[in-house]
């Protein structure tokens, strides 16, 4: 680099430092093109995961709703299909005109459909509360989104009904008797009460905000009950099937027993060695439990067929 | 060349102070121009305010002035219904909050509703059940023991300044201003004045604020002023420091939060 009293004269060396200066203010301007579109960008996005994230959170509730409700229809359609079927089995066990083992095998059915039935509803109604709370965390997350918690404060607003009356009384502001105001004014405060007033139309005082939450929230909690209620329904009815089998199995003992007692050479031992078959004719068609002493029927005639 | 670099750098510097302001513009949200609508409210009622303590009569306020005020409150109060203000947000509304009963009434109604607000009670003189002595002739003799009475509808017996303050405190609490301004007027004559002065005191500071009430911001200075030159043995109370910077009175402080209450420019 040659200088001369400080001044480059070599003009590729000029150029060269030229270009250098020049470069702090070309970076700095790219670096600032740069940020504003990533602040642009940022601040769109922003918006965006705002309205996703609502339009997330309604999806997902309708969806959970819709789920629980389809789940317990579908429950419902297969529960009453297999309670239809054990009909026929049904009346095969009451037939008492029947071989008890083809009654024991009905009977078997009619306990095996039920418990398909109840099991079924119970699956479902388990499964609902899974969807069912799902739908709560969303509708939380929408009221909270939108303001809901915010409706907290309304309860220390002036009261709705109070406002109108302020108008009705605005002129006895000991204006003079021929005071005016410009139309623009006048319109500004038609206009303002009329939000006022559609404001307080789609709201309602107290926790939950609007009125459409309220109702949801209600609805959305009387299934959540209803929903409590058949897991425990299901779970009951699940639990007397058993009983009423091994009360089943103790009164058709007596009656094979009787009936193998009667008639030693009806001795089935294939319907002993099935074993598996705790079935007693007593047993209700709808599942409830059968008397504690129905024994009607002798095993040992039973075992005599 | 190094001016080009510096403008250039200025531009780039300039670009990167929008871009915040420019990215913030896109999120307009309810709760901001809720804000705005705030903002708006408190600039307008300051504005009143700000009319009241600068005129020399009685404020008068234009039908139009109060007809927008009430407009705003109207916004104010649906943004807070949608969720979009939160009440520890909303400005104290003049109109919703029980409307005044004069045009006059308004600024002072503004400036009392402010400061109750921040549970400062500008009626509340701090006289209510003390026990207070008087001299009955000025500057000598044995002083009387008396305790600050309750207020009545009993018209006052004249030269009786218990039975004045009594009555200007029922009249305070029918918000009949000019009257009670009257009474308090009597209720501050003690023959010989009272030990301390702080009745006398107290009592001054409630007639100017009767006075702003009614709209005579004027008389209110004059009132304070003659508080403030008397001599005291009490501290100004927050209610007197308020009015005092209000009404352009120097020499008063006031906390952060209630500075906040002032108008602009106070």
């Amino acid at each position: 680099m040659s200088r001369s009293n400080g001044v480059n004269t070599n003009p590729t060396e000029n150029m060269k430092n030229m270009q250098m200066r020049n470069h702090p203010a070309w970076l700095s301007a790219l670096v600032s093109a740069a940020l504003l579109l990533a602040g642009i960008t940022s601040a769109l996005a922003q918006n965006e995961v705002r309205s996703t994230d609502l339009t997330q959170a309604l999806r997902t509730f309708v969806d959970n709703m819709n789920a629980a409700r389809s789940a317990e229809q579908a429950a419902h359609s297969k529960a009453t299909e297999l309670l239809k079927a054990a009909e026929t089995p049904a009346a095969q066990l009451n037939d008492t005109n029947l071989p008890p083992q083809t009654r024991f095998e009905a009977h078997a059915k009619v306990i095996e459909l039920q418990k398909g039935a109840i099991q079924t509803r119970l699956d479902a109604a388990r499964q609902g509360a899974k969807l069912l709370s799902a739908a709560k965390d969303a509708l939380h997350e929408i009221s909270a989104d939108l303001g809901g918690n915010v409706a907290e404060d309304l309860k220390d607003l002036p009261a709705p009904e109070d406002q109108p009356k302020v108008d009705a009384r605005i002129s006895d502001l000991n204006f003079p008797a021929d005071a005016t105001i410009e139309p623009e004014t006048a319109d500004a405060l038609t206009a303002a009460r009329s939000y006022y007033d559609m404001a307080c139309k789609g709201t309602a005082k107290g926790p939950g905000g609007s009125a459409t939450f309220q109702t949801v929230a209600r609805r959305l909690k009387a299934w959540e009950a209803k929903n409590r209620r058949s897991i425990v329904l299901c779970d009951a009815a699940l639990k007397r099937l058993e009983l009423a089998a091994v009360s089943g199995l103790t009164s058709i003992g007596n009656y094979t027993l009787d009936q193998a007692l009667g008639s030693p050479g009806n001795f089935d031992q294939a319907s002993l060695g099935l074993g598996v078959v705790p079935l007693a004719p007593e047993i209700s068609a709808n599942g409830e439990a059968a008397s504690p002493t129905p024994a009607k029927v002798s095993l040992r005639r039973a075992l005599k067929q | 060349m190094k001016t080009n670099f510096l403008m250039k750098l200025t531009i780039a510097l300039l670009l990167l102070g929008l871009t915040p302001a420019w990215a913030g513009e896109a999120q307009i949200t309810a709760q901001t121009v809720a804000q705005d609508a705030v903002a708006e409210y408190k600039t307008a009622l300051d504005q009143v305010i700000r009319s009241a303590a600068e005129t020399k009569g009685k404020f008068t306020l234009a039908p139009d002035e109060a007809t927008s005020l009430r407009s705003l409150e109207y916004e104010l109060l649906g943004h807070a219904r949608l969720g979009a203000l939160k009440k520890a947000e909303l400005p104290v509304l003049v109109f919703a909050e029980g409307k005044p009963q004069t045009v006059e009434e308004v600024p002072g109604r503004a400036l009392e509703l402010r400061l109750l607000r921040l549970k400062v009670n500008p009626w509340e003189d701090g006289l209510t059940n003390k026990a207070l002595q008087y001299y009955p002739e000025a500057g000598y003799g044995e002083t009387i023991s008396f305790t600050c009475p309750c207020p009545t509808n009993r018209y006052p017996e004249l030269g009786n300044f218990q039975a004045s303050y009594a009555y200007a405190m029922a009249l305070i609490g029918r918000r009949e201003w000019v009257d009670a301004a009257k009474h308090l007027t009597d209720a501050a004559v003690v023959p010989g004045g009272t030990a301390g002065g702080e009745w006398e005191f107290q009592i001054l500071i409630t007639r100017a604020w009767a006075e702003t009430m009614a709209g005579d911001f004027a008389k209110a200075k004059a009132t304070l002023e003659q508080a403030l030159a008397r001599e005291h043995q009490c501290e100004v109370p927050v209610r007197g420091r308020f009015l005092s910077r209000i009404l352009g009175i120097e020499g008063q402080h006031l906390a952060p939060e209630v500075a906040a209450a002032l108008p602009n420019g106070r």
